[in-house]
């Protein structure tokens, strides 16, 4: 089962924690990337963002195997938004568990940042003075 | 050569999926493969 998921649906943090219990874990760390109203100097919008849905999928499930090889956690998870955002909408969420903290800390922080770095999904600022633009990746 | 011709993105900056699997630019091709061409990511 991958459980990195893109979805055009808001995310909803109350419904998405719900999902997960493991007895096992002491510690659940969580992620969330939100909607900021400024990038750049640029008062912003909104945003939309779009994906290559099966890749990123895909590369995101490798993401998490990644995290679960590499760290002492139970279980990890992530959804990213696709579509049109609002200031202060989740964009992204990531959430793991583990029997420690230190482990689930580090572990959310690997998944946030790969996903940043390696998932096939692009933003789009829509800016308050109607100028729009995809922003540019470190490449 | 699609460098030249269409003045494409240099191989640092873009990558190159074929049929849904990141791969490398040397990569041979099939009929019926579909190649994405994908500028840097900007998720998050």
């Amino acid at each position: 089962v991958n459980h990195f998921i893109i979805s055009e649906d808001e995310i909803n943090i109350v419904e998405f924690n719900k999902q997960f219990k493991n007895p096992n874990a002491g510690a659940i760390s969580s992620f969330q990337g939100i909607v900021r109203n400024n990038n750049l100097g640029k008062d912003v919008l909104r945003l939309e963002y779009q994906s290559y849905d099966r890749l990123a999928e895909k590369e995101g499930g490798n993401i998490l195997n990644e995290a679960l090889e590499t760290f002492d956690i139970e279980s990890a998870y992530c959804t990213h938004r696709t579509g049109a955002l609002e200031i202060g909408d989740i964009a992204v969420v990531v959430i793991v568990l583990a029997g420690h903290r230190d482990d689930s800390f580090k572990a959310c922080r690997y998944i946030i940042d790969e996903v940043k770095l390696r998932v096939p999904i692009w933003k789009k600022e829509i800016y308050q003075n109607g100028d729009s633009g995809w922003l540019k990746g470190a490449g | 050569m699609l460098q030249e011709k269409y003045s494409f993105p240099t191989q640092n900056t873009f990558k190159v999926a074929i049929n849904d699997n990141f791969t490398e630019w040397n990569e041979p091709l099939d009929q019926q493969d579909i190649i994405v061409f994908m500028p840097p990511v900007t998720g998050g």
